[in-house]
């Protein structure tokens, strides 16, 4: 029975196989993609979380280390000023780095294409 | 961590096919089919499961090729990386343009080949991710309303149960197809199913190794059921049974949040389902508790990995300096040298695991969200009041916290380091550092164990602030904010309606139940087989938590039992090696040399003895049938558990002449019983005849300890002689009214002595000639013993304390008969004694009559006997010893007159 089965059997994961190619690039365009934009945006939502970059722009004018004197104020305005625009520009990078990697995942099945027809020509 | 197990699945089976699916081959008209399932939040579970020859062949092979595909797909994604490695190695050294090493530019079969791999790549993601969505066959949903019959459950979402197996639980139901198919059994049953299920997953066997099952065993029995059923041809189908075992197997791996119905996940329903099944695990000492908590066991393990990984990614974002996320804090260097930072010790993963204490936890939190600024955890020693704080801390780390909460640090403020060496004023001045450092930073919670300790201190006049007002007056008007622990008796004692009382919400925190404490200590118990490379199996952890129930009162659950678990694991690793099994019995082990209770009493097979038990108070004991006969069967009753647990093993009261064995009997049940006659506590009632003698037994809250309850507070397991107990004062009399009725005594601190353990005999001489006078009129010992009790015993005690004795055994007193017998007992160990110097003792018959007879006085029984064995045997011997007449391998005689003769060995 096995043997005169086998073809069945393997025809039925053949035609799984053929399947899941035809369907791995929709699924890359639409699950796929979807699934990336969701980790992305944890991603950013955690470097977000890491950099404290909110909690540094709520305490704009709270003093740091308690020093409430005129000067422990100013120098503590001017410092978190400071650390804003260097976290900011932290955060900006690591926005930029979510926007490429998102750009890759569109543009590689195109890309990968595109190169396989260029060398083969 | 929640530790309490899933509530129990309503099953519902169709009453017209009787969960078949189907009536002479057609299918059912009431169920649909449908047969028999589980109602899961208002959708119904049932089980359709596709299992035939060429499916399960089909499935294997698809795992085979695919397997195949996915080595191949890797090599070739690596394949890629490969080739254009080697397409820049061959370039030339010097390059006329940048052009030339950008590869996309340039032609070459190696880069070809390099895109198609990275086209493989993207495959390999793309089946990576299906593979994720495979393994989450249960999908979470809102509760629907509970369909209330067939008609309802017709129109109700429906969910099949087969849908969710697993990858192992698959191969399992395959197999276990197989195994039917092959014995051409018709059904498949929930026999087949364990069978495979044991042999398959290795989770499952694990989890029979927790339980002390010899897997073999169980396998065999499973084997010798499967043997009985008939073979039929045709092919096997599932049973009403194995369909309700993977539906319930289903709801249960859904109440448990996984993502698919696993092996261990078909346990409890399997157990449940099967009648057959329940009695052969019961067989094997397998009940509903033990398999519960094995299983629980299971998943508290799964749980705490998932929890830990979780915990891990939050706790990135906790700083673990003492300085806020918002860089507002100040610095604290005072309290810096007091404290231990609760959060960053939990940031890097240095506190316990909080399990079952959910309920506890939220509390702490409501009291804070309605504005309270100080929360005390009230409970016993042990109960895991500073484990909720860590839980607390824990929390904090993953900002699962109120908001006043948020961004903080936990300090615990060590109270013995602050106040220690300090005079009152000091203590004063360094609390009042400590809390204004707090108030100031803005981001600390204080934490302070054992609160009580600051209360009392105060640093001038009686009038002046002690620290706890400190303390509560910084709650109430600095904003500070402070979590403590205190004991239960001292919360009444120190703390209960003062100020500090007041500002601090009180939180119980009560002992756990056996089945919470056993889970409880599941979670733990990862950690000490790591460290002492040991296994514990189920059967320790719950003798554990019995054995501390029962003999450690003064301590209390889980830690009590955690720390025996801890030492049984030491013990084991030392003497059983690496990986060696720590078994019940080895914590019986532990209990035994804690409490001083003989391990064979604890945990040995003693049946024999106890059968036996008058034959083994006779090899010590003369005469006296009724009596033993008697005290014998109460501790039949007493160690068969078939006694009342708040009471005393057992109360007696001898009566009887002296001499005639009252206190031998005791002493040999103390030997018999306990495995020492050293667990005895003797009091001599004639030494408490006044008022003031209480204070003597119990104690007094000043501070001495009472002679009797510290004892048994020492060794819990003993026996109570209480000689002469006619002479007590009535008062303490009194005592022993209470000890006896309910097993328990306060002494006088305060704290309860436990005498359910004990065996309490009190002796007297009330009415000794008239027994004498009664027994030899020959009147029956019943009558003897109905009139005592009518006429003499009534004056001297109070019927109450009468009727709390188990039983009033009248000793006759000794015939010449009994005196010869004991005689030879007595001399037996005199002969032990020469023994053991390398010498000979014999005796002849009539010589131990003479004895007997010249030791024998009816008014004292045999008491004058040992007098006159120490002149008359004794003293000679002694005498013959050291004038050098009696040596080595000589024997000495006691012969037909009673004399004392030595036979000298041959000279060598």
């Amino acid at each position: 029975m096995p043997t005169n089965n086998f073809l069945f059997y393997f025809g039925q994961i053949v035609f799984e196989l053929a399947r899941d190619l035809a369907l791995f690039p929709l699924w890359w365009y639409t699950r796929g993609l979807f699934e990336l934009a969701q980790k992305i945006s944890q991603f950013w939502a955690d470097s977000l979380k890491g950099l404290n970059l909110v909690v540094w722009l709520k305490n704009i004018f709270v003093p740091m280390y308690g020093q409430r004197d005129f000067t422990g104020v100013l120098i503590s305005i001017f410092m978190r000023i400071v650390q804003i625009i260097l976290r900011s520009i932290g955060f900006a990078l690591l926005l930029l780095l979510g926007v490429v990697i998102i750009l890759l995942w569109l543009g590689l099945p195109v890309l990968i294409l595109w190169q396989i027809i260029w060398q083969l020509t | 961590m929640d530790s309490k197990p899933a509530k129990t699945t309503p099953v519902i089976v169709c009453q017209t096919c009787g969960g078949r699916g189907s009536v002479d081959n057609k299918r059912c008209q009431m169920c649909g089919g449908l047969g028999v399932g589980a109602i899961l939040d208002g959708k119904f579970v049932y089980t359709e499961a596709n299992l035939s020859w060429p499916l399960i062949v089909l499935r294997q092979l698809r795992k085979t090729v695919f397997t195949i595909l996915d080595f191949i797909t890797i090599v070739c994604g690596l394949g890629g990386v490969v080739a254009l490695v080697w397409w820049y190695a061959q370039l030339p050294t010097q390059v006329a343009s940048v052009d030339e090493l950008l590869f996309w530019k340039q032609h070459s079969w190696l880069i070809l080949i390099f895109w198609l791999s990275l086209g493989v790549d993207m495959l390999i993601v793309y089946r990576w991710r299906q593979r994720a969505y495979e393994a989450k066959k249960i999908s979470k949903f809102k509760p629907l309303a509970e369909p209330a019959d067939w008609q309802a459950i017709s129109k109700a979402p429906k969910i099949n149960a087969a849908a969710g197996l697993g990858e192992e639980l698959t191969t399992v139901m395959e197999k276990t197809y197989l195994l039917a198919n092959q014995l051409k059994h018709a059904q498949i049953t929930n026999l087949h199913l364990i069978y495979n299920l044991l042999t398959v997953s290795g989770e499952v066997a694990s989890l029979f190794v927790r339980m002390n099952v010899n897997g073999q065993k169980l396998l065999e029995k499973i084997g010798n059921q499967l043997s009985k059923i008939q073979p039929q041809p045709g092919s096997p189908f599932l049973s009403t049974e194995v369909k309700q075992t993977i539906a319930e197997a289903y709801v249960e791996a859904y109440r448990h949040g996984r993502e698919q119905v696993n092996p261990v996940d078909c346990l409890i329903p399997l157990w449940r389902a099967d009648k057959l099944l329940e009695e052969i695990f019961y067989d094997l000492a397998i009940d509903e508790d033990k398999l519960v908590n094995t299983v629980a066991w299971s998943r508290i393990n799964d749980k705490l990995i998932h929890n830990y990984q979780l915990y891990k990614k939050m706790a990135r974002f906790k700083p673990s300096t003492n300085m806020n996320r918002a860089y507002t804090a100040v610095a604290t260097p005072f309290l810096d040298q007091f404290s231990f930072d609760l959060t960053v010790a939990a940031k890097f993963g240095q506190l316990d695991v909080c399990v079952g204490r959910d309920k506890e936890i939220n509390q702490v939190f409501e009291y804070l969200d309605s504005g309270q600024r100080g929360v005390v955890l009230v409970g016993q020693a042990g109960v895991g009041k500073n484990e909720i704080i860590e839980g607390v801390a824990q929390l904090m780390v993953t900002e699962d916290v109120p908001k006043m909460l948020k961004d903080k640090r936990l300090l615990e403020l060590d109270l013995a380091r602050l106040l220690g060496g300090a005079t009152p004023a000091e203590a004063q001045e360094r609390m009042l550092e400590a809390v204004n450092e707090t108030v100031r930073s803005g981001n600390i919670i204080l934490y302070m164990q054992n609160v009580e300790n600051i209360t009392g201190l105060s640093s001038g006049s009686g009038d002046s602030l002690d620290l706890a007002e400190i303390l509560a007056s910084a709650i109430g008007r600095q904003g500070l904010y402070v979590f403590a622990t205190c004991t239960s008796q001292n919360y009444t004692r120190n703390l209960e309606g003062g100020p500090l009382g007041q500002a601090l919400a009180k939180v119980e925190v009560n002992e756990p139940e056996d089945n919470e404490a056993i889970q409880m200590i599941e979670s733990k118990i990862a950690f000490f087989e790591s460290k002492f490379k040991v296994f514990y199996t189920y059967d320790a952890l719950a003798q554990a938590v019995k054995l501390s129930g029962r003999y450690l009162h003064d301590q209390y659950l889980p830690e009590k039992a955690i720390t025996i678990l801890e030492k049984a694991g030491v013990a084991a690793a030392r003497v059983k090696g690496a990986q060696a099994l720590v078994s019940g019995e080895d914590v019986a082990g532990v209990v035994s040399a804690t409490t001083h209770v003989p391990v064979a009493r604890v945990s040995q097979a003693e049946s024999e003895l106890l059968l036996n038990l008058e034959t083994k108070i006779h090899e010590r004991m003369v005469g006296q049938e009724e009596a033993v006969k008697i005290v014998a069967e109460s501790l039949r009753r007493a160690r068969a558990e078939l006694r009342e647990g708040k009471r005393p093993i057992a109360n007696f009261l001898f009566l009887g002449p002296t001499g005639v064995g009252k206190t031998e009997l005791a002493k040999t049940i103390a030997q018999v019983y306990f495995g020492d006659e050293n667990y005895m506590i003797r009091l001599d009632m004639s030494e408490y005849q006044l008022a003031d003698s209480v204070d003597k037994m119990i104690g007094t809250p000043e501070g001495t300890l009472g002679y009797l309850t510290e004892k048994v507070r020492q060794s819990p397991f003993s026996l109570i002689l209480l000689d002469e107990v006619e002479k007590a004062h009535p008062d303490i009399l009194n005592l022993f009214l209470q000890v006896m009725d309910d097993g328990r005594l306060t002494d006088g601190q305060g704290r309860t002595i436990d005498f359910t353990n004990s065996i309490i005999i009190a002796t007297s001489n009330i009415g000794a000639v008239y027994i004498q006078e009664q027994v030899r009129a020959g009147a029956a010992l019943e009558k003897i013993r109905e009139e005592l009790v009518d006429k003499y015993l009534v004056e001297k005690m109070r019927p109450e304390l009468i009727n709390r004795f188990d039983g009033i055994i009248v000793f006759r007193p000794l015939a010449l008969g009994d005196v010869v017998s004991i005689a030879r007992l007595m001399l037996n160990k005199t002969k032990e004694l020469l023994l053991g110097k390398g010498m000979g003792l014999e005796i002849s018959d009539n010589g131990l009559k003479i004895l007997a007879q010249a030791g024998f006085e009816p008014e004292f029984g045999a008491r004058p006997l040992r007098r006159l064995l120490q002149d008359k045997i004794d003293n000679i011997i002694a005498n013959k010893l050291l004038s050098g007449e009696l040596e080595r391998r000589d024997v000495v005689e006691i012969n037909d007159q009673a004399e004392v003769q030595v036979r000298k060995a041959a000279k060598l």
